[in-house]
């Protein structure tokens, strides 16, 4: 067994050991084998990352057929090129830190093991996902990590509206995956092959007709829609939120969530010749950035004040992906993925410090209680609001001279970024001051047990705020590479796999430089109305809020998606309880059971009373058929 | 009309009359005796074409046919005994039990 | 190989007998026991020969013919082939793990049940292997009088009037067949010559448009009652509630697959013709199944209710997969019959032993997951494969027959007959979130929640081991299907060329009704000279 295949190996041994044996192994050895086994599976990932990023070849490794008939042929087999590599870094990377944190953040859990064999069965399929070479593959993961998120979001699962949440993201997922498949199916009816080269190879040289290119292009957005939180199937990811707040961080912002933009790069051959589908992608990104973004200003717990923002952050990759400008997607993937993790753990941390308050409404004044984790807050915060030099500027930047200056974008489009971009700085400032700043409204009781995290907690946080504020120096934007007389070795790393497009238009530095200015303009003054409207006076944000009146009510309910929805769900409840339970069953029993037996007896009795008892008339009776018998017979010679 | 079609003919008229008489008539003794006339009918018919066609199965079947109509009759006898017992009348609209 | 296996069927029949016999007359208390040596001695034929079959070999490998009725061509023809090896395993599995399941349940001490049980087997095992139509038939039938004694004796508070339904309402669907049996042996004697059942021979008859008519007809309203699809699944949720558990899970995991089973053994080869032009209304109504049942079994209260209904709904993608006439469905529908029959049985099982730990309340149960770790972990495993996660069974089986069904819609489109087809299978995709929807709400009824404090007793290791091969084996199919489908292959692909040499030049009107009244007279005048 090769390198690549224990990647994705070594977590599923980490699930079964602590899944069946983790009950009764001390706590300590099954912190260790749940975060040692990934560790190794980063240690190799490294590994092989430098392999690829010093020759450049990709790592393909047949493990078996999974199954094969004529015509149809499918095998499990990994395939780790660059694009693989920056997904199963983040996620093996990420996935340990968070594994760490958690040994922390769940000691005092009654099922300690159960909690980290579901996050090893996490990142297995997560691997899968990542790893796969084919359709199938990807899917088997795709489906996988759905699970696993279901089983998280409902780790507690006494409480029923928990489980109702892990039930609801699931089964908007399985709407999206049902998309998916059918996408999957059409693709082989044309490339006949649901190899992802194949099918890249297959499209590039040859197309069916436009229509049938943006069909598929669609499906595939509404699976990756599904998976990735986007409009109109981003309604589970609220609700994820009654995970553990970790799981929050690795499955519902790092990682899983993500899943969607990897599968959008991934068939980026498929993309790249359905125009319509690209266009429907960057509009619904943007669309999606910027509605989660509102909804984001007007919550009150921390933790979904986050989930729309990754929903928003995830819209602005959507956005990237439909302009063709793939590897800058990828690009803020990889950088929101530390700073997204660094703010829910960080919020994880205030959560556990608070014994599980997650309004913020009962915090504040907590950044002198707990400064460390204020720290790592703010500076992930400044990150995602596009401040430089921090990570999220970078990769945010990129997406609006995208949007901007690709062949496909349009002003409108940048536009709704940096307005989006405004608002995502004013929320997280919102967050910051209701939560660190301002009068404590803590419960006294609660007040005297806040404390930091246990080092392991702080640890990470300190690891990766440290990243976000690094990690987006490896992929400068064309501007600053020519100022500075550098390259960007996070873009040039994958262009073997998804090229340079959406690089050609940026020679007009002088555009670039002053939309980037504006943008950075956008976040500060966010930023500032945030600090006027919920530090140095409180009323206007409550005036505010009247102010907006309606257009507030609708955005805080979520713009009516979750009742739409439930009015959908309560049809088919309707339709199976009241229409075919109560009405097409019994009509059905009725028709084809008792109908029939009626008949019979209603036959019978017509028959029976031929049956007197008089002797005579069964004489009578069988002199009747015998004559007819006879005549018959005659009849018939 | 040769002696055959004559004796086949009468045996029929014989057979009809028997059964008319077990439809119609009502007492128990009188329907008794219609089957017998209506045995002796088919043992006529059964000689008829024993002697036409010059062969034994016929005569044969006759004494078979009437060792039988004895034992019938000797039990029919006792079940018209039993039921004129039970029910004091030979009539057999008295006797309309036998529904399955 | 071939010398010890073909050995291995020819042991398998006669066992049966000899334990009918010592379980039903000698009053030793060891037949429970007995019973279940003889179970497993089954099983370990069957695993061998499925792991020796190799589906390349043809039907001839493996079997047993010997004369029975000779002169009406009426033979103990029994082989095993890659059509019913998957069966033959199935079967096996299932009746060990049910006694196991169902062994301290006051049913399972008496001899009658266990003789009813291996009767069961019996005449599963018959129906699945018998390579002879008539034999093919008695055992179709003869599966039927265990089945209603079980239900009849052992069930629940209306086990009369659910026995009765089932039993005249699949006698009913198969009184045509009967007609279709002898039809097809009328037909052979006059073709040939000679009164012949084999299967072989049926196959290789030229049948002309209105006899392939009456076969489909009379074969899918046997199986369509039998599997049940829509309409015909009245008798199910009945039958399902109120048999003894382990009748249900034997019902529903193998009965059914009876039914899936005549129709790829019967109707597709016999009325190949028939069986193309009429599969669109055959997807139809799968789809309406698929979807019908799995909206039921959205807001049933009642689990075994559920189960039943969601059985209703799998069976509806294996007749789709059949009527898809393509490699891959027909390997998935192949997988669905084992794989339904593994988790619908499971499930069956987990709800009995629910049942029998704390009687009729078990259906307000709730929060297993927190009082019994271990059976709320295999239950979850049993509603995970029925949602079809990947890496079950589940997965593996629906994967393919969408697929294939999905190519065949494409393809019939595209050669301009309609998007019927295409149009179905992708409202049967939406039943993968309405499975989602219904299996997990299940879930979350009964496993999670708060305690209510009931007691119950987790898995005792003996219900745990029994549960181990349903488990092994859908996660067999799930991760590696691979050698699994190469056991089917020849089958499968002998299959799609009977249906698919005829599928494109459809005869419907001119040439069939010629043959008809060739066929007629062909008819009349053997007629006539027999009678002379």
């Amino acid at each position: 067994m090769n390198q690549l295949t224990l990647i994705p190996i070594l977590p599923l041994i980490g699930f079964l050991v602590n899944g069946l044996l983790g009950s009764r192994l001390p706590r300590w050895l099954v912190s260790v084998v749940a975060c040692g086994l990934p560790a190794l599976s980063f240690a190799l990932t490294l590994s092989l990352f430098m392999g690829i990023a010093s020759n450049g070849t990709p790592v393909i490794e047949n493990l078996f057929t999974w199954g094969s008939t004529t015509g149809f042929q499918v095998d499990a087999a990994l395939y780790f090129d660059q694009m693989a590599a920056v997904m199963c870094l983040v996620v093996t990377g990420v996935g340990t830190l968070i594994h760490i944190y958690s040994v922390g953040y769940m000691s005092h859990d009654r099922s300690f093991s159960r909690y980290f064999a579901y996050l090893n069965l996490f990142l297995f399929f997560m691997l899968m996902l990542v790893l796969g070479k084919n359709i199938l593959m990807l899917f088997a993961g795709w489906e996988g990590v759905g699970i696993a998120s279901y089983l998280l979001i409902g780790f507690w699962f006494e409480d029923p509206d928990k489980t109702a949440a892990g039930l609801k993201a699931f089964v908007v997922n399985r709407v999206g995956d049902t998309a998916f498949i059918i996408a999957a199916f059409l693709i082989f009816h044309f490339a006949g092959t649901l190899d992802f080269q194949g099918i890249n190879a297959f499209f590039s040289a040859s197309q069916p007709s436009l229509l049938m290119m943006n069909v598929i292009g669609i499906l595939l957005l509404i699976g990756a829609c599904g998976k990735s939180a986007q409009i109109p199937l981003h309604v589970w990811l609220p609700d994820a939120m009654a995970g553990p707040t970790p799981v929050s961080a690795l499955i519902h912002a790092a990682t899983m969530v993500t899943a969607g933009v990897y599968l959008l790069s991934r068939l980026s051959g498929v993309f790249l010749h359905a125009p319509g589908a690209m266009a429907v992608v960057a509009w619904g990104g943007a669309l999606t950035a910027f509605l989660g973004a509102t909804m984001g200003l007007t919550q009150y717990n921390l933790k979904k004040v986050l989930a729309y923002s990754t929903m928003s952050q995830i819209g602005f990759m959507f956005m990237a992906c439909g302009l063709g400008a793939f590897q800058v997607a990828f690009f803020h993937l990889y950088t929101h993925a530390f700073f997204k993790a660094c703010l829910f753990l960080g919020a994880g941390a205030v959560i556990h410090a608070l014994h599980g308050e997650e309004d913020m409404r009962n915090m504040g004044a907590l950044a002198k209680k707990i400064p460390f984790s204020f720290a790592t807050f703010l500076l992930a915060s400044l990150a995602l609001c596009g401040v430089p030099p921090f990570a999220g500027f970078f990769s945010k930047d990129e997406i609006l001279w995208s949007a901007w200056s690709s062949p496909n974008g349009s002003p409108v489009l940048w536009l709704v970024g940096t307005v989006t971009s405004f608002m995502t700085a004013f929320y997280m400032f919102r967050a910051i001051f209701l939560t660190f700043f301002g009068p404590c409204n803590v419960p006294e009781k609660v007040k005297k047990g806040i404390h930091e995290g246990p080092p392991s907690m702080s640890i990470v946080l300190g690891v990766l705020a440290f990243f976000s504020l690094v990690a987006g120096f490896v992929g400068l934007p064309g501007f600053w590479r020519e100022l500075l007389g550098v390259s960007a070795p996070f873009y040039d790393f994958l262009a073997p796999v998804l090229g340079h497009a959406g690089e050609g238009a940026a020679a007009d530095h002088h555009a670039e430089f002053i939309l980037m200015v504006i943008a950075v303009l956008a976040a500060l003054s966010g930023i500032f109305l945030a600090w006027l409207f919920y530090s140095r006076n409180r009323d206007w944000a409550v005036k505010a809020k009247e102010i907006a009146g309606h257009a507030h009510g609708l955005a805080s309910r979520g713009y009516y998606f979750d009742p739409l929805y439930g009015r959908l769900v309560a049809a088919f409840d309707w339709v199976s309880e009241s229409l075919l339970a109560r009405r097409v069953e019994p009509a059905i029993n009725n028709a084809i059971i008792e109908k029939p037996a009626d008949g019979v007896s209603r036959t019978a009795s017509i028959f029976s009373r031929l049956q007197t008892g008089n002797v005579q008339g069964y004489v009578l009776y069988v002199l009747v058929g015998l004559a007819l018998i006879l005549w018959w017979g005659v009849a018939h010679v | 009309m040769d002696r055959y079609q004559f004796l086949i003919a009468l045996s029929g008229l014989i057979f009809s009359m028997g059964l008319l008489g077990v439809v119609i008539r009502r007492n128990l003794l009188v329907v008794m005796m219609c089957l017998e006339i209506m045995l002796n009918a088919v043992v006529l018919s059964f000689v008829t074409f024993a002697v036409r066609s010059q062969t034994l199965h016929g005569v044969a079947m006759t004494f078979f046919i009437y060792v039988a109509a004895s034992c019938e009759i000797a039990l029919a006898m006792a079940i018209v005994v039993l039921l004129v017992k039970r029910r004091g009348t030979l009539d057999l609209s008295a006797h309309q039990e036998l529904k399955g | 190989m071939s010398d010890s296996a073909t050995v291995r069927v020819q042991r398998t029949m006669p066992g049966f007998g000899a334990l009918l016999w010592s379980s039903v007359f000698k009053s030793s208390g060891l037949h429970r026991i007995g019973a279940m040596l003889l179970m497993l001695s089954i099983l370990a034929l069957s695993a061998g020969i499925f792991l020796n079959f190799d589906g390349t070999a043809g039907p001839s490998l493996m079997e047993i013919n010997i004369p029975w009725i000779d002169s009406l061509g009426i033979n103990f023809h029994l082989a095993v082939d890659g059509l019913n090896v998957y069966l033959l395993l199935l079967t096996a599995i299932l009746f060990p793990v049910v006694l196991a399941c169902s062994w301290s349940a006051a049913p399972s001490r008496s001899r009658i049940f266990l003789a009813l049980m291996l009767l069961l087997e019996l005449g599963l095992i018959g129906t699945f292997l018998s390579q002879n139509l008539m034999l093919f038939f008695i055992f179709w039938e003869a599966v039927l009088i265990p089945m209603f004694i079980m239900i009849l004796v052992y069930g629940g508070e209306r086990a009369r009037e659910a026995a009765m339904t089932f039993f005249l309402y699949t006698l009913a669907g198969s009184v045509l067949l009967l007609a279709a049996v002898i039809l097809l042996g009328v037909e052979s004697l006059h073709q040939t010559g000679q009164w012949s059942f084999e299967f072989s021979t049926l196959y290789g008859l030229q049948l002309g448009w209105g006899t392939q008519l009456f076969v489909f007809i009379a074969v899918v309203l046997a199986c369509a009652i039998k599997c049940p699809i829509f309409p015909f699944h009245s008798w199910l949720p009945l039958a399902y509630c109120e048999a003894p558990f382990a009748g249900t899970a034997l019902m529903a995991g193998a009965l059914s697959k009876m039914g899936a089973f005549g129709l790829l053994k019967l109707a597709l080869p016999l009325a190949p013709q028939v069986s193309a032009v009429m599969a669109p209304a055959m997807v139809l109504l799968a789809v309406v199944s698929i979807l019908y049942g799995a909206v039921l079994a959205l807001r049933q209260d009642d689990f075994k209710r559920l189960v039943a209904y969601s059985s209703l709904s799998h069976m509806g993608y294996i007749v789709l997969g059949i009527f898809s006439f393509q490699q891959t469905a027909l390997h998935g529908s192949l997988f669905q019959m084992l794989s339904h029959g593994l988790s619908v049985a499971g499930l069956f099982l987990m709800l009995g032993l629910l049942e029998q730990r704390v009687g009729a309340s078990y259906r307000n149960l709730t929060a297993l997951a927190g009082q019994a770790p271990r059976l709320a972990v295999v239950l979850m495993l049993f509603i995970l494969t029925s949602v079809a996660l990947p890496l079950t069974s589940g997965f593996t089986s629906e994967f393919l027959i969408l697929f294939g069904a999905f190519q065949h819609g494409m393809a019939t489109w595209q050669a301009g007959s309609g998007t019927l087809p295409l149009i179905a299978t992708v409202i049967a995709c939406s039943g993968m979130v309405l499975g989602a929807g219904y299996m997990l709400r299940f879930a979350r009824v009964i496993l999670f929640g708060k305690g209510s404090g009931l007691g119950i007793h987790d898995l005792k290791p003996r219900e745990a081991v029994a549960f181990l091969p349903l488990l092994l084996l859908i996660v067999w199919v799930g991760v590696w299907p691979a050698p699994i489908m190469a056991k089917a292959q020849a089958a499968v692909t002998q299959l799609t060329a009977q249906v698919t040499d005829f599928k494109h030049p459809i005869p419907l009107l001119a040439s069939p009704l010629k043959v008809e009244e060739k066929v007629e007279e062909n008819v009349m005048n053997n007629g006539g000279a027999n009678g002379r």
